[in-house]
């Protein structure tokens, strides 16, 4: 033991046979050895363990049926439920129903919830709803024709299955997803998602996350602008000839103002800041470094992709999409994409929309989503 | 003087190590606290690009049926939609595969090579000259592509400056062993942290080849697909970037790969990668340098970038260089109690920074468990050390032997029949 030892911690031979003094040491050495070869393992102790038995081993979840879809929510809710219910015509009554979890769902024929009520149960009206002011319910509505929602209500989420009218100060935690028109009462809370097959029309003091309508209007909505038709596709230069960015767009390093009546046709870069003034018009999509300003009755035929804010003056358009990696506020009688086509405004830190605004399309933003119409007006 | 030769490149590979260890830090720290920049897909839109999907395949018979049925899932317009499944020299029943399926969907149009040069570069050449879109969206042929995907990757050519998109690779064999479960650690570590953090740095995100696209018009204006080099999408990353285009990340479109479970064809992925990046790298340095468009930022992240399988190749030749310092007994460097520390200092950090950025990936990840198994990459960086090295001497021997072309080596596949 004592040379095998010996040999493992390379001591000269001569200490091996030196005695008891040789053998502590030897120990000594051992010690060592094994305490240099346990530090080594240690590391690799919790690995191994978990090679032994696996508990994290499987792949990364990818969610292979998404879709970008903004009205998911309710169309999945709807789905459970109707799964849940299978088709039940039964009497009106409360059910137990099992979706994510075991729930109790309240069957009406019509509902009518009072002033003040506080509903703790999933409710599902096949007919018209109509929440008092001030009810609270912090479990999904359902109405299968129109609801009215009192000044005050306090809701989980709510779809419906017709026409939608929210009071004032109505605030919604989750969803809201409605198959026809919305009015959204003055300073309501919408929750993480808005949805409207219709118009969904909000009035001032509405804060909100993502919106989707047919459009999406604020108060003193005067209807669609008629905007010029959109421009024939961009002459694209020979195959050969396109390599440089430049050979595609125009680039401009530094600032540029696009003067007053002027028209710009080209794609558009500029590593800075952009204004597009008064009655001009960029037919064509714009990416902008710095902030982009549009002057009152200013006109963008393409889509905008901003790194700074984006200002949308009185009356001025834009007929694509504008992303902007900070902020974007449309000012009063503003238009963002025509109706038959589907646009977006992402603004990341926040979207702010003043009154007659319109949008074809949908709304989102990481930040906060506001609609201040006083003073626009 | 061969000593002090040697002693310079001591420090000069201990100065290569701390950049690019500072730089696993910049990047896993923007993750963890910085500002983090949208990507596209949040955008809806209702006019959206044509798109050609390209899918190369050699031999793929295991895998081809079901990749075209998980493109056909996705949801995108199908008049603007066509599938050009590429059966690059297939011997198996790839070929039948194909004609199959294309005589079941109209928007499948396989195109079947039989003559010319075998390989990824050919193969997209000569389905470039077919594919009737401005905008090309690359899968390998072991690629499960999610729903969205399409629409999620051609939305970003609205922006009129983006040249190629690049999405997210997931490894799908994950429990087959421990290489396979290593690779996804490090997959994570690429994705998650480095690539994001370069799109949210305004840096060079790279284009990596499949779940991503380009544009149709500047593949061809560039002369298509160089055919002389194993890493054409490194090679398309650079010429974008330095004609003034931009790629972009898109970590949320996540398409499941298969990665390989033997570390043999591991090796040789590596050493085919690190023979191709290389060639790159020689291709392009001067390029990089001098183009008028990129800020400087992004050029020291294109050259960081770009010199990054030449790392290893410093490392090593470093660790070699220490060893005959000891035996020639200088390893007494410089004498300063500021570089003690420095080395005192990378070694507590510097050696753990991809690690932390791994770590952090995987905590971004929402994964656990799985960063038990960190302290085994060390092995799996050895290997790469190896490998790449020897293919960094292979692209030495493509630039100076001026080899026309490079013989392609396409990765066994372990999908079971049963699976596919």
């Amino acid at each position: 033991m004592t040379r095998r030892l010996a040999g493992l911690s390379l001591l000269p031979a001569t200490a091996v046979t030196a005695g008891a003094a040789t053998h502590a040491l030897s120990f000594e050495a051992a010690l060592l050895l094994g305490a240099f070869g346990l530090l080594i393992l240690v590391p690799f102790m919790p690995g191994l363990i978990e090679i032994w038995r696996p508990r994290d081993r499987y792949p990364l979840p990818v969610d292979m049926d998404y879709v970008k879809d903004p009205r998911h929510l309710g169309r999945s809710a709807r789905a459970l439920l109707a799964v849940a219910l299978r088709g039940d015509q039964g009497p009106a009554g409360r059910r137990t129903v099992t979706l994510s979890k075991v729930e109790a769902v309240e069957v009406h024929d019509r509902l009518d919830v009072s002033a003040g009520a506080n509903l703790s149960a999933i409710q599902l009206a096949r007919g018209p709803m109509v929440v008092g002011e001030r009810a609270t319910c912090d479990r999904d509505l359902y109405a299968r024709a129109g609801a009215r929602i009192g000044e005050g209500a306090v809701l989980r989420s709510l779809a419906c299955d017709g026409r939608a009218a929210l009071g004032r100060g109505v605030s919604i935690a989750r969803w809201l997803d409605v198959e026809g028109d919305v009015h959204v009462g003055p300073q309501s809370h919408l929750g993480a998602s808005a949805a409207a097959a219709g118009f969904l029309e909000l009035a001032d003091g509405v804060t909100f996350e993502r919106l989707w309508g047919s459009p999406v209007r604020t108060t003193g909505y005067r209807g669609p602008r008629e905007l010029p038709p959109a421009p024939a596709p961009f002459a694209l230069p020979d195959v050969l000839e396109i390599r440089d960015l430049e050979d595609l767009a125009s680039l401009h390093r530094g600032d540029l103002v696009v003067g007053p009546g002027e028209t710009f046709d080209r794609p558009l870069v500029v590593r800075g800041d952009l204004r597009i003034e008064t009655d001009a018009v960029v037919d064509r999509t714009v990416k902008v470094y710095g902030d982009l300003t549009l002057a009152p009755g200013a006109l963008l035929l393409g889509d905008a992709f901003v790194e700074g804010s984006v200002f949308v003056g009185e009356g001025a358009a834009v007929r694509g999409c504008i992303f902007s990696q900070d902020s974007v506020e449309l000012g009063r009688g503003a238009r963002v994409g025509a109706p038959g086509l589907v646009k977006s405004v992402v603004g990341k830190r926040s979207v702010t929309l003043a009154g007659d605004v319109a949008i074809h399309g949908y709304v989102l933003t990481d930040g906060r989503g506001c609609v201040i119409c006083r003073g626009s007006d | 003087m061969v000593v002090l030769i040697l002693k310079l490149y001591v420090l000069l590979v201990v100065l290569i190590m701390a950049i690019y260890a500072t730089r696993h830090y910049r990047f896993t720290v923007n993750r963890l606290v910085g500002d983090q920049r949208l990507y596209y897909q949040d955008l809806i839109d209702s006019d959206l690009p044509r798109i050609s999907v390209l899918v190369p395949m050699h031999d793929e018979e295991k895998v081809a049926r079901q990749s075209l049925e998980a493109i056909l899932r996705c949801e995108y317009p199908r008049g603007l939609l066509e599938i050009i499944p590429i059966n690059d020299h297939s011997g198996d029943g790839t070929a039948a595969i194909l004609d199959e399926m294309a005589a079941k969907h109209d928007v499948i149009k396989p195109l079947h090579r039989h003559e010319g040069q075998r390989g990824k570069p050919a193969a997209l050449n000569d389905a470039l000259l077919v594919a009737a879109a401005d905008v090309i969206i690359v899968f390998d042929a072991d690629y499960l592509p999610a729903r969205g995907s399409l629409r999620d990757l051609a939305i970003s050519f609205k922006d009129p400056e983006v040249g190629a998109v690049m999405g997210r690779v997931v490894p799908v064999n994950t429990r087959a062993n421990l290489l396979t479960r290593l690779l996804d650690l490090e997959r994570s570590g690429g994705y998650q942290v480095d690539q994001q953090a370069r799109h949210n740095l305004h840096l060079m995100p790279q284009y990596g080849g499949t779940v991503g696209g380009f544009r149709r018009d500047l593949a061809l204006s560039f002369g298509g697909f160089d055919q002389r080099v194993l890493a054409e999408d490194t090679d398309l990353t650079y010429r974008l970037f330095i004609n003034g285009w931009k790629v972009v990340y898109a970590n949320r479109v996540e398409c499941f790969e298969e990665v390989p479970e033997t570390w043999e064809v591991r090796s040789r992925q590596i050493r085919r990668w690190s023979r191709g990046h290389n060639y790159v790298m020689f291709k392009h340095f001067g390029g990089l340098l001098r183009s008028p468009y990129l800020t400087r930022a992004e050029k020291l992240d294109g050259l960081l970038l770009l010199t990054i399988y030449l790392v290893p190749v410093f490392l090593l030749t470093g660790i070699l260089d220490s060893v005959a310092l000891f035996f020639m007994g200088e390893m007494q460097i410089i004498d300063s109690v500021l570089v003690f520390l420095f080395v005192a200092t990378y070694n507590s950090f510097g050696n753990f920074a991809p690690f932390y950025q791994i770590g952090t990936a995987s905590l971004l990840d929402g994964v656990t468990h799985r960063i038990r198994l960190l302290p085994f990459l060390m092995f799996y960086f050895l290997l790469n050390i190896w490998t790449i090295t020897h293919g960094f001497l292979q692209a030495l021997g493509d630039r100076f032997w001026r080899r026309k072309r490079a013989e392609w080596d396409k990765t066994k596949r372990f999908r079971k029949e049963a699976a596919a």
